[in-house]
């Protein structure tokens, strides 16, 4: 066997360059695998015992699980689940502080004496703890050698042993992100809020003379001022992630919070998952389909709506349908809607026609339709004005429009078509809606911000909120991984101020919002839900 | 600032009824935590495994709301209908993404059923989701073969409406599902109280519960 002398020669340097710091790389990367998979440094399985001597193996043993990828714990219900990290387990007088939560446990955990490698050993092992007493029994017992044990202390070391990029000692960056193809009054809203808030925000937070301070803001290192980069798009979303690329270099952030599009998003989210930022809950209209770790969004947009109508058309209730025509344009959402549409539609309905805007004239959309056609319209309200022009009745028994396209008041469906229309709905329905976006309405109307996009303008008040909670929570821990988990924990904890049902997330799951109601307006322009919310 | 609600309502939380968590005592639970579930037993010198009994038992009256839930394979029921096919039942509350409670209970379920053997068809399991949006059926089942679950044990979800009224129906509801808490109940049969174990607890301590309230062995 010959081997070509380039490739021996790239064999070396690549066993040269991974030796001086190799030893120890390899060893918090064995701690890795322990922690994360469940795979022990012999290739085996993780094993740990819990009361009743019940065996939990590899991957649902691993300490993840429960300490999360942070290896800064939380708390379920009463179950406090305790920091591991380094800084938490080794440190000595000068302990941080991990976790601030509304539900406090019912027990305050007295300070204890730092770990060292035996006394972890035991712990981890033998469940007793640096105190010498018996640790929960939600905590296995592991069966670890001493160099697994020593892979494992390598990895807590580090773990969560810096600040993410983005966060100083008295400030933290976050960035906005917006497309080209967002109308610029859309995106100066967007921006004018945010930069409103925050300025409002680090004025509040600091320390004014003769004012009362809550016992939080005298926690050393827990405030920081927020800052903010807006970072607009330009050109083909195939330039999109070397832009932001370049934002990022200029000015690290911690974090992206909102962000606006009408159109792709799919460069946005490689970049985050790219560069391990977390992705805060962007105002878009298609998800990328490619599931993300670090994105986490409101709901899955047309995609959603699409597996809502197709469940809804094919379900037990299911109103008696001939063929189905989707009308569309050919662009990112457009596409994608129908895409995921005639996929859903899939076994349960034998004629779906698509007709696509781009390539027929507006006039002949919704020529050849008979009576008993259902159309669904993924479109948005100016193609919509378009094609009433041409066709001032809808020409079909029942016609669906997308809920996401047209926002939350739907007021861009055609006047003259608004009677027949059916709208598949993301968001609540009535007053109860209403009184979840008053918040953001006094809001907005307390700091003189028009309102331009209601829809968007509400998630972003939402994104506010929760970026206030989320950073009280992190307290002096700054970690991006924190603060996504803290988000999974804790979105469904605060007060819901969108026009979103419900928002709720849990460990791996990114999309807040989950269902859709098939609904109607009314005359008086009030939209009335004809089904209950379907969760596809 | 109390100039301008919207301010106060954004830019001031209340964090007065926020409790701070002070320097974590690593992997130890507070001593409260710990104790109530193992001071019965207080652990041998040599092993610090304890054996977990409940915490507090209990006879509780549940007046079943008339909901409907969805199965894991998809079969749409009333809450009733899932309760009533004669046999003693198991009931717990989970969902499928909780990383820290429901692995346990769930596992303590999957334990019930392979040390009752062949019994174990004589006694129905139910696990309802309490993050019922998130958990369909599809996701249902999946964990379900994950934990091993043997026929008898069924899954549970329904709209998010009424999983809370089971949850208030059993005195269990929490508001927020990352706020839940763990608990188990029996029932013997339709005209028996419910019995209801709180706490993390052992097969062992939970067959014998049943075979306690079902006059057997």
């Amino acid at each position: 066997m010959r081997v070509s002398f380039n490739a021996l020669i790239i064999l070396v340097i690549a066993s040269l360059t991974q030796a001086p710091a190799g030893a120890d790389t390899s060893l918090a990367e064995q701690g890795r695998r322990i922690y994360q998979e469940g795979i022990l440094p012999s290739g085996g399985r993780l094993v740990g015992v819990r009361f009743g001597n019940a065996a939990v193996e590899g991957e649902d043993a691993a300490c993840v699980k429960c300490h999360r990828r942070s290896g800064m714990g939380g708390l379920e219900g009463n179950t406090p689940v305790p920091p591991v990290t380094g800084r938490f387990l080794f440190a000595g007088k000068d302990k941080p502080l991990a976790l601030l939560d509304t539900r406090s446990p019912r027990d305050i955990t007295q300070a204890h004496a730092p770990y060292t490698d035996a006394s972890l050993t035991k712990a981890v092992t033998r469940g007793t703890n640096v105190q010498g007493r018996p640790m929960s029994v939600l905590m296995p017992r592991y069966a670890l050698k001493s160099s697994d044990m020593k892979a494992l202390a390598a990895y807590l070391k580090q773990l969560s042993s810096q600040m993410s990029p983005g966060v100083g000692q008295e400030t933290v960056r976050f960035a906005t992100i917006v497309t080209p193809d967002v109308d610029p009054a859309h995106a100066q809203a967007l921006e004018k809020m945010l930069r409103t808030a925050f300025q409002q925000r680090n004025f509040n937070e600091r320390p004014h003379p003769g004012q009362m301070r809550m016992p939080l803001q005298m926690l050393p290192h827990t405030r920081r001022d927020w800052r903010l980069s807006v970072w607009a798009l330009k050109g083909a979303p195939s330039t999109w992630e070397a832009q932001l690329a370049d934002y990022y270099r200029r000015e690290p952030v911690f974090a992206v919070i909102s962000g606006l599009s009408h159109g792709d998003w799919e460069p946005v989210q490689a970049f985050c998952d790219g560069q391990q930022i977390p992705c805060l809950f962007p105002s878009v209209d298609y998800v990328p389909a490619k599931q993300s770790y670090q994105a986490l969004y409101f709901s899955r947009g047309v995609g959603l709506e699409a597996q809502v109508l197709s469940r809804y058309l094919s379900g037990e209730a299911k109103p008696a349908v001939s063929r189905i025509v989707q009308v569309f344009r050919e662009d990112t959402v457009g596409r994608n809607a129908a895409m995921e549409f005639r996929q859903a539609l899939v076994g349960t309905h034998p004629r779906l026609e698509d007709r696509v805007l781009n390539l027929i004239s507006p006039a002949s959309v919704l020529n050849d339709l008979h009576a008993d056609d259902t159309v669904v319209f993924w479109l948005q309200p100016n193609d919509l004005k378009a094609l009433a022009q041409a066709a001032p009745e809808l020409p079909a028994r029942a016609s669906y429009f997308s809920g996401r396209l047209l926002g939350i008041a739907a007021s861009g469906i055609p006047e003259s078509w608004k009677a027949g229309a059916k709208l598949v709905y993301p968001f609540e329905v009535g007053a109860k809606r209403d009184q979840a976006l008053r918040s953001a309405r006094e809001w907005l109307r307390n700091y003189h911000l028009p309102t331009v996009d209601e829809t968007m303008q509400s998630e972003v008040f939402f994104n506010l909120l929760l970026l206030t909670d989320l950073t009280t929570q992190l307290l002096d821990n700054y970690y991006r991984d924190y603060l996504i988990e803290r988000a999974e924990d804790m979105l469904s904890q605060g007060e819901n101020v969108t026009a979103y049902p419900r928002l709720s997330l849990g460990t791996g799951q990114r999309f807040a919002s989950k269902g859709a109601y098939i609904a109607h307006i009314e005359s008086g322009g009030a939209i009335k839900a004809d089904t209950d919310w379907i969760i596809p | 600032m109390k100039t301008k609600s919207g301010d106060r309502i954004v830019w001031r939380r209340p964090f007065g009824v926020m409790l701070a968590w002070l320097t974590l005592n690593p992997i130890a639970v507070p001593d409260g935590l710990a104790g109530e579930q193992a001071t019965e037993h207080p652990a041998h010198e040599h092993s610090t495994l304890p054996t977990a009994a409940p915490s507090e038992r209990s006879e509780v009256g549940v007046n079943l709301p008339e909901v409907k839930l969805l199965r894991q394979d998809g079969k749409s029921m009333s809450l009733s209908e899932a309760m009533a096919d004669g046999r003693p039942l198991m009931l717990n509350f989970i969902f499928t993404t909780c990383t820290t409670i429901c692995p346990v209970q769930s596992h303590l379920f999957a334990s019930v059923q392979s040390k009752l053997g062949k019994e174990r068809d004589r006694v129905h399991l139910l696990s309802i989701s309490i993050d019922p949006e998130n958990d369909r059926p599809r996701l249902l089942q999946a964990y379900a073969k994950k934990m091993k679950a043997k026929p008898g044990w069924d899954f549970y979800t329904g709209a998010a409406g009424s999983v809370e009224a089971i949850l208030k129906a059993f005195g269990v509801y929490r508001g927020d599902k990352m706020n839940h808490i763990p608990v188990t109940f029996l029932r013997a049969g339709a005209d028996k109280p419910w019995v209801r174990l709180d706490g993390i607890i052992s097969a062992e301590s939970l067959i014998r519960e049943y075979r306690s309230v079902t006059g057997g062995g």
